[in-house]
């Protein structure tokens, strides 16, 4: 290559050739190049009409045929096979006179192997002469496929006689069978029937019952939910033994219909908050809705307002507190977060630790934590306003330590605060991003920063690290940690107030702040029941009161029982009269 | 843009119609913690600043020698008005000058005398100054006195004013009233205000004194003392008519504070009525409120008895308190007898009392009382009760 050449590419512009990309987003109009496997792919048009045939087949519940070819047929387009390596389709044969074709349909991985071939496979392939064509108690051979009844009598055989797994069911349509596979159950499709039988096989990995994570106390149980909700159903019903306790479940979702569980006890929480909790649920047309979270927001009352209005818990103590008070508990598969609605502002601010803790040092518990929230929310924002508008506020030697603190900090104390709470947004958000292995340096860094370089620097005043630390330990102290996430982000509007308007800007904006909050309801439930409005219920929002002053459910949920235990709850403290004998519930 | 959006837009702006654009760095104002005030040499008046040093009182930084520096500044400047001196003064101090944590104001004797309320007066307009602010009269300049007046136990000369103007509930020699209460009384008929006195030290020995005077004979600037502060607070001035009047001295303040109902304690040393030339020492607080007749209940401990005469005997404890109510009905009569004759002030708020007895304020205007106080017939008569004897059933003299 001549020098000359060299240097003409190196400085003369050329117009780069076409990428040899089979896909570029919003390049439709090009024809593409037929790479290998474009054909396979397909066009775009025709990949969305086979989509939709597929859709449709599915919604218009096209019931199962009776050609075992055909059904096969209409299971690979709805499970794109080839393509698809998941689904398994094992054709055998069932062991009768003459041998008749059957074929298992399942997904390769949330399955148990072992069931399908002890409680599936083996029974239909080496029992089914012994079982099938005998004379069972007088019923006759099995008869042909020929007719209707005989159809239904072989049918009822397999299932009642040859499968022993412990739950079997029928499923007639293309779209229950799908959804059979995809839950991880196997379905077996047998030549000459109209239906197919779908045996209970799931064996996925789970997460065995932890420990709490976030909501952790020192007494009380230490059971957290998990990802299955079966699992999760199963730990709230261990604490609650009780019939009235219904266990309803309702599809959320298009995407993936995600098993969702309604709890409520039947005979306390009001039929009218079941039906509106039911009614928002199924009438979710989303995407995609997996997580709690995202539940919670498509069924809160303002999704603009400034606290969350579901309570999410970890603790299946705290979902049988709350479906004994009447409220409705919302499980979601593949979610280790119950929902509780409705809940109120003081439900926040609960830890389950109150009720178990003597009632003294529960409310004392509740104090501090209130105390924590205020300093949360406007600790930095009042220093602001007393360092910069009232000083008189201040004891003159305070004062003096202020001003004298603050002599060699090049910056006003409105940037100080916010560079300093900044940095400690940062800290908190990147512990909880931070990859375990590293985990360790963010302590060091964060001591740093926060620390003793940071005055060493003059780049804040001591004063602040102090003021920084309580706010933050005020924000921990917040339980419920989505409402902790509201008061975090308020609290730079309070600094932002406070540095134009000082505690006159505070004040407006706590007003305004209170009046939202008022504002908000949770399933139709004022946010500050039972304080505003007032209502009736038992001692326990802002104080605890004794555990046997607790008469009442409150009243703001509206339960079909009022009275939750006798006035004298502890009978052994004066002589029986016939009253007390009662059980609670009126 | 919504109705409601406009609503709020208005709204926030309402808000910052509210003006508070007063933000101010604390690091940015100079912090005075004593305003003096004199007759001026040059201008009307002599201002006196005193200003913190923060960065010495939060102890971060050295002095020029290399040792701790000067917790204060005090500039002194010739002006007409004291918010003028103030304005001079950015002249000088570089950042903005706080009057609102000024723990004392002091004025001096010379301007005191001749017009005290002219230059009180404006101070109630000036929102920086509250109530709890004490106002001092001190015996020479206020310039000179600011200016010696560096604290001995602490850093900082705000705390040191605080405790010091605080000390009153320690003993009867200092008047309670801050700049509320002074004005509030230099406005009413029937009652005189009563400004602490302050003083330097005095710089010598003075002439020896034979005669054991009680020490409540002193006042600021005379008490026989070696070390400590330069600065003393002790006795009251007495303001009548706009203009200071007069001094009281230890004891008399201390009768007067009684009267007022502000005597929390005081100790008196008084001679042995069997043993001339021996004291008994007895701590004296009050019993009850003091009623308008006037009477005044007390009560004491007995904390020495040098004699030892066994004067914790029932028979006995009459003889001790028959003394100390004598020695207080002679603080008394002289307290008395300057107010009335002297001062013509009613110091002892006397007409705070009796003012209850007109219908209405008119009428008790009418009455005239500060014209009549002085040849109003008023007896301060005492009961004082020994309460304890101590840790002690009885004296067993050393053998």
């Amino acid at each position: 290559m001549s020098l000359v050449r060299i240097l003409s590419r190196l400085l003369v512009f050329r117009e780069p050739e076409e990428p040899r990309y089979a896909f570029t987003a919003g390049r439709e109009d090009r024809p593409r190049e037929r790479g290998p496997g474009a054909d396979a792919a397909g066009d775009k048009t025709n990949k969305l009409r086979e989509g939709r045939r597929v859709d449709n087949l599915l919604e218009q519940d096209r019931p199962l045929s009776t050609s075992l070819d055909e059904n096969e047929r209409l299971l690979r387009e709805i499970f794109r096979l080839p393509e698809n390596k998941d689904l398994v389709l094992r054709p055998f044969a069932v062991g009768t006179e003459p041998p008749r074709r059957a074929l298992l349909v399942f997904m390769d991985g949330p399955t148990d192997k072992t069931v399908q071939n002890l409680a599936i496979l083996q029974p239909l392939m080496l029992l089914a002469g012994l079982r099938l064509e005998r004379d069972l108690e007088g019923e006759g051979p099995v008869p042909g496929t020929g007719d209707e009844t005989a159809r239904k009598e072989l049918l009822r055989r397999l299932r009642e006689t040859l499968l022993p797994g412990n739950e079997v069911t029928m499923t007639d349509t293309f779209r229950d069978m799908a959804s059979e596979v995809l839950a991880g159950n196997t379905v077996l499709f047998v030549d000459g029937l109209d239906s197919a039988l779908s045996v209970e096989t799931k064996g996925w990995a789970t997460r065995g019952v932890g420990t709490p994570q976030v909501e952790a106390v020192i007494r009380g149980p230490h059971e957290a939910f998990t990802e299955q909700v079966r699992i999760n159903v199963t730990l709230v019903r261990k604490i609650l033994r009780r019939s009235s306790l219904v266990t309803d479940f309702v599809k959320v979702g298009q995407m993936s219909a995600y098993q969702c569980a309604v709890l409520y006890l039947d005979d306390i929480a009001n039929p009218d908050l079941v039906a509106e909790v039911r009614r928002r649920l199924e009438s979710i047309q989303a995407d995609y809705v997996n997580e709690s979270g995202l539940l919670e927001q498509f069924i809160e009352d303002s999704t603009t307002g400034l606290a969350p209005q579901v309570l999410a818990t970890e603790r299946p103590d705290r979902v049988a507190a709350g479906l004994v008070e009447g409220r409705v508990v919302i499980l979601l598969d593949g979610n280790p977060w119950a929902l509780i609605v409705p809940t109120t502002f003081f439900s926040m601010m609960h830890a389950a630790e109150d009720a178990y803790a003597r009632w003294p040092f529960g409310s004392f518990a509740r104090l501090v934590r209130y105390v924590g929230l205020a300093l949360a929310l406007l600790l930095p924002g009042s220093y602001i306003a007393l360092v910069t508008y009232h000083q008189e506020f201040i004891p003159t030697d305070l004062l003096l330590a202020f001003t004298g603190a603050r002599e060699q900090v090049p910056f006003p104390s409105v940037v100080e605060v916010l560079l300093m709470e900044i940095a400690f947004e940062l800290i908190r958000e990147a512990g909880i991003r931070i990859p375990g292995t590293v985990g360790t340096t963010l302590g060091i860094v964060g001591a740093l920063i926060l620390g003793q370089a940071a005055v060493a620097a003059n780049i804040v005043s001591p004063i602040l690290i102090v003021i920084v630390a309580l706010t933050a330990l005020g924000s921990f102290a917040i339980p419920n940690y989505p409402f902790s996430l509201s008061v975090r982000t308020l609290r730079f509007a309070y600094i932002a107030l406070a540095s134009f308007l000082g505690l006159f800007g505070i004040m407006v904006g706590l007003f305004v702040h209170l009046a939202l909050l008022a504002r908000l309801t949770s399933f139709g439930v004022p946010y500050f029941a039972p304080v505003a409005p007032v209502t009736l219920g038992a001692p326990d929002h802002l104080w605890r009161s004794p555990v046997w002053e607790q008469e009442r459910r409150p009243d703001y949920v509206d339960p079909l029982r009022r009275r939750r235990q006798p006035r004298v709850s502890r009978g052994w403290v004066r002589a029986k009269k016939k009253d007390d004998e009662r059980p609670g519930g009126r | 843009m919504g109705r409601a959006l406009k609503l709020g837009v208005i709204l926030l702006t309402v808000l910052f119609l509210a003006g508070c654009w007063d933000y101010q760095e604390p690091d940015e104002t100079a912090w005075v913690t004593a305003l003096g005030v004199d007759r001026g040499r040059e201008n009307l008046l002599t201002v006196t600043l005193q200003i913190a040093v923060a960065a010495q009182v939060a102890g971060g930084v050295e002095g020029p020698g290399g040792g701790p520096g000067e917790a204060m500044v005090v500039v002194s400047m010739e002006a007409p008005s004291i918010l003028s001196a103030i304005e001079l003064t950015h002249a000088w101090i570089n950042r903005r000058v706080d009057l609102s944590h000024a723990r004392v104001v002091v004025f001096g004797r010379e301007l005191a005398e001749a017009a005290f309320d002219r230059y009180l007066m404006p101070l109630t307009r000036h929102r920086d100054f509250r109530p709890s602010t004490k106002v001092l009269v001190a015996n020479g300049r206020a310039e000179t006195l600011l200016q010696q007046g560096e604290p001995v136990l602490e850093t900082s000369t705000a705390l040191y004013w605080t405790l010091q103007t605080g000390a009153w509930d320690l003993t009867e020699f200092i008047p309670r009233d801050g700049f509320g209460p002074i004005v509030v009384d230099a406005k009413s008929p029937g009652a005189a205000a009563m400004p602490a006195l302050v003083g330097l030290e005095r710089e010598d020995e003075g002439p020896p004194d034979p005669t054991r005077t009680p020490k409540g004979a002193h006042m600021a600037g005379t008490i026989p003392r070696r070390g400590g502060t330069k600065i003393d607070v002790m006795g009251a001035a007495v303001i009548s008519g706009g203009r200071m009047v007069g001094v009281l001295n230890g004891d008399e303040t201390g009768i007067v504070k009684m009267t007022r109902g502000d005597f929390r304690r005081t100790t008196k040393t008084l001679e042995d009525p069997l043993h001339p030339g021996q004291f008994i020492v007895v701590e004296v607080v009050p019993r009850e409120p003091p009623r308008v007749d006037v009477r005044i209940m007390l009560e004491g401990d007995i904390t020495s008895i040098q004699s030892g005469e066994h004067y914790e005997r029932p028979e006995k404890v009459r003889l001790v308190e028959r003394a100390v109510e004598e020695s207080f009905r002679s603080d008394a009569r002289v307290a008395l007898d300057k107010a009335q004759n002297e001062f013509g002030a009613d110091v002892f708020t006397i007409g705070f009392h009796a003012k209850r007895l007109f219908p209405t304020w008119p009428a008790w205007e009418a009455f005239e009382w500060d014209e009549k106080f002085p040849d109003a017939e008023i007896s301060i008569d005492f009961d004082f009760r020994v309460r304890r004897i101590g840790l002690m059933r009885e004296t067993v003299p050393f053998r």
